[in-house]
């Protein structure tokens, strides 16, 4: 073994000369001695390097071992740039000599310098040891590939992006089925513009030969499909493959592209949007994960480290950076802000838009009751959410929520507003005009207010005061004289003047609605109504003309049906019987309401002209084409028994009974049950039916005016029977029996009728049944409330509300309401005595003393027999005439009154009696004091 | 003497791996075979050298306990810590749930049971929290006795926060309104976890998307009950509610 000193200096590029070797001993290994040529050369570039570079000038004393050594040492510690340097120097002071030449020792040691110096940023000597390495000393395909995967990294760091690419590109082409294929096309992708990155990265996802690198690709993939705005592909990548099931190192990054994917995709389709979203970790899972993957880096490393061969050294500086790069992520992660709540307020929306409203609602109460800065948004879209369910209590309770949380809110006007709506949705028109009332003293935006109003108008309707409801809806047409809801505002009026009976004032409403262009879209229904106010003021023949040109005009309009029921009826008002059965049989609608009344108005003629075959096909072919709703089931089985013979009609009443008898919303069951020759025997398995039966017998007993047999059968109902079973009439007949014996259940009975039958005929007698109830609780607010609410009062009933209506001081409804009975033909003289009484009282109370009196004295002049009424009204007469100083003519009026001796036990007689007393003695010693009328 | 020193160590080496230690809260390491927590003490065998039999130590000294038994069965490994479980690591901790796992699904889930609801309350760890919860749940529903799985689904849907994203205890409350006829909570608890979670698997979803469909269509909703059923479609048409059961 020759050991000798070995000084040579290097000529080295200027990113070369930042090496130094320290070391000033020489290589101790035994190498061949230079031939004279090379010597010379080598002598040469001493001289030339110490003329041009003399200050780099560097002489290297150590071995061959010992440089091999120091290197493969530095490489292990991480420690690249002293690494590099001794690989380079073997390089440069062993490059001429033999055992270089022979080709072992540069196929060690090029892939270790290219490494080295790659990773000491000294990039234009890794390239040109690895790519010396590539031209001449490939050994095995491991190498080349990992070589051409270092000197394609070192391109891109030396700037030279053009040959960085092709060299990754060769590489991806060479690396068959290795990661660095992987590596390579992830790379290369990087470098390229996105058309082509995206073919490379496709397919890398299509044929992955590393599973992890696949889902790299993917996650850029899904990037680079959204910065191209392509997001039915970005969705394809994200969706349409799972996910490994292992936690996934770029969850971060998955759930970002997630979110933004999901945000792009949640307008057009929600439910992908959503299944976007789930792949959205939250923070808590990322640390988490995160943390984890640190630890087992961790691990890894600590079990790894002391194993790594020396040209394995790069791994531990890979692990050390990952574990650092890693660390500052989870520093990074920390410390952003929680986005749970951002995205959940996001998948809400998107379970809104899928008709999935509870998954939404389950979202956003929690971040509607957090202090969150989303709060506020996320109340919003829960009341909007609970809207769009046609939950009005809910959302009406969430917008009171939201006005006490945030009572300067600007929004306050909407959610009034919103509040308002599920108030009329529900028909609390009361509370909702209320609401608009307090919305309007906000000083609302335009929009706002005219909306407001509009429905101000539709509540004054439905509580069937018109006049206030009219100045609504002028007032909403003034403030938007343009707007659709002024429109439909005007159209309004006209419907508020057909109610109260002002048919010519409604016809030119009509009329001129049809006259405004920007109203186009309620031309066809103003002219529908137009037609209906002919029809109504007995103007037959323009109802008709009307209705031809409206159908000639409109033949789609959803109106058609009920315009073809309208000309039917006109026709039949005009006795053009075959015209109007002919109209009727032309009313085709899926509203099978509507097509029921067509057929049994049709059937009705047909039946009238004796035409009951046709009638009963008619019948028959409703009955097979469409379902028969338990609501028509009476009057369809009377008519058809109609067409029967006897015995064929009593076996429909009874299949009708039989099928719908117990069924509690099937409607004229007791009717049919009176037609039946036998009556069914009452059943426990069919208990709706039995109670129907026992209303027949109600019934029958009151005919034979067996009054307390009523009472008691209908107690029955109310004792055997469970109020489940009941069906509306049955329910109203025990609920009456009930408040009659002031049971506090009645009210169950009533409550029930409203809230399981709304649309049962028996609706009436509920709100009857519970105003009676509060009234004789002594609730004359709550009675009054009820009554208001039924459609049509008869007498009894009026005379109910105006004493009600007395009893609360209202004194210009109580006015209305008496004028209304009297105006009443069929009022029994008690009606009309309590009517002229209340009208008495308001001119007593309002200083008209005159008309109070004619008012008393048209009770006890033509209502004799009600005894109370006259002797009441003797006496006010006569407190009149005295308290205007006629006495005379008011002991005239006493003596009258104390002649009718039938009165004599009435409080009223005796105070009279008193009166006229002392009235004639005072008259006779006027030192007397005169008796006051009580 | 450095052969002699050598020798020394190679002798000392079977005792000493096969220690079980406890650090105590002061640096200091005791090493013997931990026997069980005596009157709130720690009890530890020293080894013979040391001159003292068994040692008791006060838990609020100690810092960590470590086991030398990974080599023996897991039941073993669990019976072993179940004695010191407020003391015991996450990962020791986690060697309990594996073992009440395994009793489960070895056929024994009344045992599993049992010892769930002796561990649990002992428990400290958070992150192992759910698990023994799932296992009270699971061993209850595996033995037979629905009524126990639905007071610990129950009770932990009292905890605060609820959890919002674990399907298993809205799994067994809704299955339990299901059953007495209250559709409306059963579609509340079922579509909670769908609605929070985005860890589900395929059977969870299935499962409480069955609950939610078959509580739309005792609510009228078939529409709803299908799409449910049929977890890709979306219902078209709006669902109307007035809910009644709604949390607020």
């Amino acid at each position: 073994m020759i050991e000798r000193t070995n000084s040579r200096c290097s000529s080295k590029s200027h990113r070369t000369l930042q090496l130094r070797y320290p070391s000033p001993r020489a290589p101790k290994k035994s190498i061949r001695l230079p031939s004279p040529k090379i010597a010379w050369l080598a002598f040469a570039c001493v001289c030339l390097c110490s003329f041009f570079h003399a200050p780099a000038q560097e002489i290297e004393f150590r071995s061959l071992p010992e440089l091999l050594r120091e290197g493969s040492e530095a490489l292990v510690k991480g420690n690249f740039p002293q690494a590099a340097h001794a690989f380079n120097a073997i390089q440069a002071n062993y490059s001429e000599e033999p055992i270089w030449i022979e080709g072992q020792l540069p196929r060690k040691i090029l892939p270790l310098a290219g490494l080295a110096s790659h990773k000491a940023n000294l990039q234009t000597e890794a390239i040109a040891a690895l790519e010396s390495y590539l031209a001449s000393y490939t050994d095995s395909e491991d190498s080349e590939i990992f070589a051409r995967y270092t000197l394609a990294s070192s391109l891109l760091l030396d700037e030279q992006t053009e040959a960085a690419r092709e060299a990754f590109s060769e590489l991806r082409k060479l690396a068959g089925q290795s990661p660095f294929r992987d590596l390579a096309s992830l790379r290369e992708a990087e470098l390229s513009e996105s058309p082509r990155a995206i073919e490379i990265l496709q397919e890398v996802v299509v044929d992955p030969a590393s599973p992890r690198l696949a889902s790299f690709a993917r996650l850029r993939l899904i990037q680079l499909y959204l910065e191209e705005d392509d997001i039915n592909n970005a969705s394809i990548q994200l969706l349409d493959t799972n996910w490994h099931d292992d936690p996934l190192p770029e969850l971060a990054t998955l759930s970002f592209l997630a979110s933004q994917t999901a945000e792009k995709l949640a307008d057009q389709d929600p439910s992908a949007a959503l299944r976007a979203y789930q792949l959205v970790s939250p923070k808590d899972q990322l640390v988490q994960v995160q943390k984890t993957r640190i630890l087992k880096l961790q691990h890894q490393y600590r079990n790894l480290a002391p194993a790594l061969k020396t040209e394995q050294s790069m791994w531990s500086d890979q692990f050390r950076q990952s574990i650092k790069q890693l660390q500052n992520q989870l520093e990074r992660l920390r410390e952003a802000p929680d986005y749970l709540y951002a995205i959940d307020l996001r998948k809400a929306r998107c379970f809104a838009q899928s008709n999935r409203p509870l998954e939404a609602w389950i979202l956003l109460q929690p971040i509607a009751r957090s202090k969150h800065e989303l709060a506020q948004a996320a109340h919003l879209e829960w009341i909007s959410v609970a809207r769009s369910m046609h939950a009005w209590d809910a959302s009406a309770a969430i917008a009171k929520d939201f006005l006490s949380t945030y009572p300067d809110n600007q929004d306050i006007p909407q959610i009034l507003l919103w509040i308002a709506l599920s108030q009329v949705e529900q028909a609390s028109f009361g509370e909702a005009i209320s609401t608009l009332e307090s919305l309007l003293a906000k000083d609302p935006p335009t929009d706002i207010a005219t909306a407001a109003h509009y429905y101000l108008g539709f509540c004054y309707f439905n509580k069937r005061q018109t006049t206030t409801a009219i100045k609504a809806f002028e007032t909403c047409k003034t403030l938007s004289p343009k707007s659709p809801v002024a429109a439909q505002a005007h159209l309004w009026i006209g419907i508020c003047q057909f109610t109260t009976n002002e048919l010519e004032t409604a016809i030119s409403t009509f009329h001129a609605i049809q006259g405004v262009s920007h109203a186009r879209f309620l031309h066809p229904e103003a002219a529908f109504r137009e037609t209906a106010c002919h029809y109504a003021l007995g103007a037959l023949q323009p109802a008709l003309q009307q209705s031809q040109q409206w159908l000639a005009a409109y033949q789609t309009h959803p109106r058609t049906a009920e315009v073809n029921l309208l000309q039917g009826d006109t026709f039949a008002e005009l006795n053009q019987i075959e015209a109007a059965i002919e109209a009727y049989a032309r009313v085709e609608t899926e509203d099978l309401q509507l097509k029921f009344i067509a057929l049994q108005k049709r059937c009705t003629l047909l039946l009238e002209t004796e035409q009951t075959e046709l009638a009963l096909h008619a019948l028959q072919t409703f009955r097979s084409d469409d379902p028969l709703l338990p609501a028509y089931i009476g009057s369809f089985t009377q008519l058809l028994a109609e067409c029967l013979t006897h015995q064929e009609a009593q076996n429909e009443i009874a299949a009708a009974i039989s099928e719908y008898g117990n069924d509690s919303d099937a409607i004229g069951i007791i009717e049919l049950l009176h037609l039946l020759d036998a009556q069914p025997i009452a059943s426990e398995e069919f208990p709706t039916l039995a109670s129907r039966l026992i209303v027949t017998e109600i019934q029958t007993h009151r005919q034979n005016e067996r009054y307390t047999e009523a009472k008691l059968k209908a107690l029955e109902l109310a004792s055997n029977y469970d109020i489940t079973d009941l069906p509306p009439a049955a329910l109203a007949e025990a609920g009456n029996a009930l408040s009659e014996i002031s049971s506090l259940d009645a009210s169950n009975y009533f409550h029930r009728i409203l809230e399981e039958y709304p649309n049962s005929p028996d609706r009436d007698k509920a709100y009857i049944g519970l105003a009676r109830f509060h009234t004789k609780r002594s609730k004359p607010a709550e009675g009054l409330a009820y009554l208001l609410q039924a459609e049509n009062l008869d007498l009894e009933t009026l005379t109910l509300k105006l004493k009600l209506e007395n009893q609360l001081n209202q004194t210009a409804n109580a006015q209305a309401t008496a004028e209304t009975i009297l105006s009443e033909r069929r009022a029994a003289p008690t009606h009309k005595a309590q009517a002229l009484q209340t009208l008495a009282k308001i001119a007593k109370d309002n200083g008209k003393l005159n008309q109070a009196y004619a008012y008393y004295q048209r009770i006890f002049t033509l209502y004799r027999g009600e005894t109370d009424y006259v002797a009441t009204s003797y006496l006010s007469c006569i407190q009149i005439l005295d308290s205007t100083n006629r006495s005379i003519e008011a002991r005239r009026v006493a003596e009258e009154f104390i002649a009718q001796t039938d009165l004599s036990k009435h409080p009223a007689y005796l105070s009279a009696k008193r009166w006229h007393d002392s009235s004639v003695e005072t008259a006779s010693n006027p030192t007397e004091k005169q008796t006051s009328l009580e | 003497m450095k052969r002699f020193a050598s020798a020394l160590v190679v002798l000392a080496l079977p005792f000493l791996t096969h220690a079980d230690s406890i650090t105590l809260t002061d640096g200091q390491t005791i090493q013997g075979d931990l026997v069980e927590t005596r009157a709130g003490f720690v009890l530890i065998r020293l080894p013979e050298l040391e001159g003292e039999a068994v040692r008791r130590i006060s838990p609020r000294r100690i810092e960590s306990l470590e086991f030398t038994d990974q080599g023996e069965s897991l039941e073993h490994q669990a019976q072993i810590r179940s004695k010191f479980i407020p003391l015991l690591s996450i990962q020791d901790g986690r060697i309990l749930i594996d073992y009440l796992n395994f009793l489960i699904s070895d056929g024994q889930p009344l045992t599993a049971l049992s010892y769930a609801k002796l561990w649990h309350p002992k428990n400290n760890y958070t992150e192992i929290d759910i698990p023994y919860r799932e296992v009270l749940i699971d061993s209850s529903i595996a033995a037979n006795l629905p009524e126990q799985a639905l007071v610990h689904a129950q009770n932990w849907l009292t905890q605060t926060p609820p959890p919002k994203s674990r399907s298993l205890p809205w799994k067994i409350q809704a299955q339990h309104y299901l059953k007495n006829g209250d559709y409306e909570k059963a579609l509340w608890a079922s579509l909670t976890p769908i609605a929070h979670s985005n860890q589900l698997t395929q059977k969870e979803k299935i499962a409480l998307n069955s609950i939610a469909a078959q509580a739309y269509r005792k609510l009228g909703y078939t529409e709803h009950s299908a799409a449910y059923l049929n977890q890709s479609s979306t219902p078209l048409t709006p669902l109307h509610l007035e809910p009644k059961d709604a949390p607020f």
